[in-house]
């Protein structure tokens, strides 16, 4: 029936004006934080009421009995009407709240195990992955600090007669490349990783990681300095490259700005020392995010970017020498398809352009673009994926242990649910209940696994080996921890509410017996599963430490023990001639040889355990015609005690001695894997090869000695590098001899050769006050630092097989354990009627062994058909490895019989008549 | 809203109306109003507590009374209601609208 006329008293009944806000708010307050008092006057108010309703009705001529009677039977329930006065403040969700919370804690309390159980499998769920996920997320997923950095391609270059393609051009080709810039690029650019010498804060002269670059290389990343701009003569450099400079204007990366330059932000303009005694104008700094290479296991970032230029001397060596990276911003519209072409089409028609360069092995010049992202993440990615499958599954076992854990507990409630219902509860009160008590749990779960979380990505960033996450930003990520303990919470709620909503409406069916089949297989399965992925982890962990240790193994052709190595330069401003610079190294070596404690030194212009010098080589001619592809081998040039110190074994012939130098018989030494393969073995003594092409001014060189191969690359290197030595002393001519200026000093000491380290600098310092040292360590560090990474990522996976493991042991003790607490009825009727201690805990061990069989079968199926995609990550040792999945196997059901232990041993220990009274 | 919240908002509207008339006299303790409003009615109306309490509760909520703990003349602890400015103000446009319903109905009452 509709009422006329309201106008403006047309207002909902229930709603609030401002000016009675203020007085609800008051109230609200006080009936949830003065509860006691409030119910206090309640009870006083509904006393007197029913105190002067039975007065009036004695003053009628009731008796005191009648009249209270009546009274109340007027009253109409006294509880009742508490509850609606109650329902009245309007604070009843919020007491709600506040009681289930209250409740689930003492539920909690009453049932630490449980507690603990499901805190623990929240805190090593949220905690560990959002550690591993954050640095999975700041180098894998994270953008990369360029404008569009989709749009930067390398330019790689192959020739079909080498072996390994290279991927990079010779220097001198950019020319060609850069006739591509407005039509198929925005800007081209390229770049050579150098090291300079700067002065440290204290006086002393450092070497920092740096790059040369022609003009056009921000442009080609798409980025600004943050302080100065692209000074004038990297912009000459962008339009003509083989331009010379006027002054040496640099660029520098805000690390170096920070560390060496004092964060001086008036340094624009201004010079620095650079190199050992001239120096260079600041011109800008680089954005804090901006990186080249990006820092990652075994990069590190470059500190200051010069402008290259392609001197004479540079473009001479065009198709002799292939070390430049080349990159390009593509131009709009243009795909990486019609790139590649494009440089395909510029490096074909190279051979045509200068064939004075491009001859016999080069003659034919293959080009191509990819994309610079590939070339960054491509190879850590495999790795990285892998770990985040771990970080999945490991999730994964946590979820379903708090679901298994939450659902076992509301299967013992069955009971208390039904009679709830019966006397009125709702559904939705009953969920709520639930779902708060679930809610205590997550949230101090949570709390636990954030602080797991938080220290644990710490700790990572501290163990992990060559410090090279320090270049990524890898905070704990809010998002993934948001993420992960939102996962975490949604099982955990869901799996809690589902008892409360679907409990059967039926009371007496809901006393009896309440484990239904149905539940009972789901959890098991549920613990079957978190058994089997345990199983995958600790495999995949399991393989990775058989591999690792296999390659700590690894031979690498020389004694490292004792052995220690630094580089020094000896540049060409104060040993002007090659001579000058042999004889240098030879008084530096005697001086350290005078070291107490050094027992013996040489030295050579390789750097150890990394990349070698490859060269083109052309055999004797006396052999027989050159073969199909060009051979190519490593070069080091050595010192005549160089086999002796390093303790590189000879197997035939003889080494080099002080009679190879300059004006004698040119002589080699090979390695004996390019004796086999190009001379058939010892028939190599007495043969010739020259380095070069046939027309190479390099003279003919005869063999004098084969040595055993040597791990150059480091330990991971499977194929043997073939290994060409030549004495340095001979190498007086042509434009190698830049190459004997730079040396790696070995000194074999008796002894921690950590303890020759301070002597060493002060020779050094004294021999020349201007050479910095770069590199000072024990081989063997050095070496271990060439398998850090495997190391760290073993680590890793380890630390993700203990947590899975954890879980899972977690999960069976849990199950077993309220099994045990299900049954307590039935278990105390068998020891009634006759059962021993021993046969209750076979019974129970038995329950969980079975489980934890099925686990292992399926998690082993499982690993068997995953594991051979982690085969690129192991040394040496196969994915199917059958002593690891056996050890792993046993390990795992003791951890699983372990954890069936104490439940079992409790349920042995029930008393048969508190069994049975225990209903 | 449903026809039954309407019909319900109706009713409740009616016992805000009493109450607030019954305290416009003067300040009353909960059995207060129950039996001054028996005695007015002659019995018709009697005010079940379980309904009555709460009603006291949402009539302070929006303002329209206000309650104190006082002394009775027996001398026990009761809590005392009365009106305020806006109670007053809402009894009257609740009693102008039950009375203008009141006509209408009976005016429609009248025709047949």
């Amino acid at each position: 029936m509709e009422t006329h006329g309201r106008g403006h008293r047309g207002r909902a009944p229930h709603e609030l004006t401002p000016m009675n806000l203020a007085s609800v708010i008051r109230r609200r307050l006080r009936a949830l934080f003065r509860r006691s008092i409030v119910e206090r006057e309640m009870n006083e108010e509904l006393e007197l009421h029913l105190e002067l309703e039975k007065q009036a009705r004695m003053r009628a001529g009731a008796t005191s009995d009648e009249a209270h009677l009546a009274a109340i039977h007027a009253f109409g329930g006294l509880d009742h009407v508490k509850e609606a006065y109650r329902d009245a403040r309007g604070t009843r969700p919020m007491e709600n709240l506040i009681q289930d919370l209250r409740y689930g804690v003492r539920i909690l309390r009453r049932n630490p195990v449980l507690a603990i159980a499901a805190i623990l499998c929240f805190a090593l769920g949220i905690g560990v992955n959002s550690a591993i996920f954050s640095i999975v997320n700041g180098v894998l997923i994270r953008p990369l600090p360029y404008r569009d950095a989709d749009r930067i391609v390398l330019i790689n270059e192959g020739l079909p007669k080498m072996g390994p393609g290279m991927g990079r051009i010779s220097a001198p080709e950019f020319v060609d490349y850069r006739q591509l810039d407005g039509r198929v690029f925005q800007a081209t650019a390229i770049y050579e990783g150098r090291s300079f010498i700067v002065r440290a804060p204290d006086g002393s002269l450092e070497r920092v990681p740096g790059a040369v670059v022609t003009g056009n290389f921000l442009r080609v990343l798409g980025r600004e300095p943050a302080l100065g701009r692209i000074p004038e003569t990297w912009l000459q450099n962008a339009s003509d490259p083989t331009a010379s400079l006027a002054t040496l204007e640099v660029i520098v990366s805000h690390l170096f700005w920070r560390t060496r330059l004092g964060g001086d932000s008036t340094i624009i303009g201004k010079t620095m020392p650079f190199g050992t005694s001239s120096v260079a104008t600041v011109a800008g700094v680089l954005p804090p995010d901006v990186q080249f290479p990006i820092g990652g296991i075994g990069v590190t970032p470059a500190e200051i970017f010069v402008a290259y230029e392609l001197t004479a001397a540079v473009m001479s060596r065009r198709a002799d020498n292939y070390g430049t990276w080349a990159f390009g911003r593509l131009a709009d519209g243009v795909s990486l398809e019609r790139a590649s072409t494009e440089v395909s089409n510029v490096a074909a028609s190279l051979p045509r352009r200068y064939p004075d360069f491009y001859r016999e092995s080069t003659s034919i010049v293959i080009g191509g673009v990819s994309s610079l992202r590939e070339a960054i993440v491509g190879p850590v990615r495999q790795p990285l994926l892998v770990l985040l499958g771990a970080v999945c599954l490991v999730l994964l076992i946590a979820c379903l242990n708090v679901s298994s854990l939450l659902v076992a507990r509301s299967v013992t409630r069955q009971r208390e649910i039904a009679v709830r219902r019966a006397i009125g509860a709702t559904r939705s009160r009953l969920a709520q209940q639930f779902l708060a008590e679930s809610l205590v749990l997550v949230i101090i779960g949570g709390l636990v696994g954030l602080l797991v979380g938080h220290y644990g990505a710490a700790l990572l960033r501290q163990l992990e080996p060559n410090g090279s996450l320090n270049g990524y930003d890898i905070g704990l990520d809010w998002r993934v921890v948001a993420a992960t303990g939102l996962a975490t919470a949604l099982t955990g709620l869901v799996f809690s509410v589902l008892p409360g909503i679907a409990g059967r409406d039926d009371l007496q069916t809901s006393l009896r017996e309440a484990e239904s089949r149905r539940k009972g297989l789901s959890r098991s399965g549920l613990v079957v599963a978190e058994i089997a992925i345990a199983l995958l982890l600790t495999v995949g962990a399991g393989l990775m430490v058989r591999s690792f240790l296999r390659l700590r193994a690894v031979d690498p052709g020389y004694n490292a023990a004792g052995l220690l190595t630094f580089r020094v330069t000896f540049p060409q401003s104060r040993y002007a001639s090659h001579a000058a610079a042999i004889a240098g190294q030879q008084v530096l070596a005697q001086r350290l040889a005078a070291i107490p404690g050094v027992m013996a030194v040489s030295s050579a212009s390789d750097f150890p355990a990394a990349e070698p010098s490859w060269i083109t080589f052309t055999l004797d001619p006396a052999l027989g015609p050159p073969p199909e592809k060009t051979p190519i081998g490593s070069n080091n040039l050595v010192k005549p005690d160089y086999f002796e110190t390093m303790g590189i074994a000879l197997r035939v012939g003889r080494t080099f001695n002080t009679s190879d130098i300059a004006g004698r018989e040119p002589v080699a030494i090979i390695g004996e894997t390019l004796a086999k393969d190009r001379f058939g073995g010892t028939n190599a003594i007495g043969r010739r090869l020259k380095w070069g092409g046939p027309d190479s001014p390099q003279p003919w060189r005869t063999i004098v000695g084969i040595v055993s191969d040597v791990k150059q690359s480091g330990l991971t290197q499977e194929e043997p590098t073939p290994a060409i030595y030549m004495p340095a002393a001979q190498m007086d001519s042509g434009p190698v001899v830049s190459m004997v200026r730079g040396q790696s000093y070995f000194l074999r000491t008796a002894g921690d050769p950590h303890a020759a380290f301070s002597a060493i600098r002060r020779t050094v310092k004294e021999f020349d006050g201007l050479m910095p040292i770069t590199g000072l360590s024990s081989m063997d560090d050095l070496l271990s630092a060439t398998i850090a990474d495997r190391k760290f990522n073993m680590f890793l996976l380890a630390v993700f097989a203990a947590v899975a493991l954890s879980l899972a042991a977690v999960g069976i003790y849990g199950l077993i354990a309220y099994s045990v607490a299900q049954r307590t009825r039935e278990l105390g009727i068998r020891i009634a009627i006759g059962a021993v201690p021993r046969d209750i805990l076979l019974l129970v061990v038995r329950q969980g062994a079975k489980l934890a069989l099925a686990g292992i079968v399926v998690g082993s199926l499982g690993a068997i058909a995953l594991t051979r995609s982690m085969r690129s990550m192991l040394f040496q040792v196969d994915p199917l490895d059958p002593l690891t999945f056996a050890a792993v196997g046993i390990a795992l059901a003791a951890v699983a019989i372990g954890a069936t232990w104490v439940p079992a041993l409790r349920a042995a220990r029930v008393s048969p008549v508190t069994a049975m009274r225990n209903d | 809203m449903t026809p039954k919240d309407r019909s319900r908002d109706v009713v409740q509207g009616t016992l805000d109306m009493l109450l607030l008339k019954a305290l416009s006299l003067t300040p009353m303790h909960g059995w207060g109003i129950t039996h001054r409003i028996d005695q007015i009615t002659k019995g018709v109306l009697t005010l079940n507590p379980g309904s009555l309490y709460p009603a006291l509760e949402r009539l302070q909520d929006r303002g329209w009374i206000t309650a104190d703990w006082e002394t009775t003349e027996n001398g026990r602890n009761a809590k005392y209601y009365r009106l305020t400015a806006a109670g007053r103000r809402r009894l009257g446009e609740e009693t102008e609208t039950w009375r203008r319903m009141a006509a209408a109905i009976e005016a429609v009452l009248r025709t047949s």
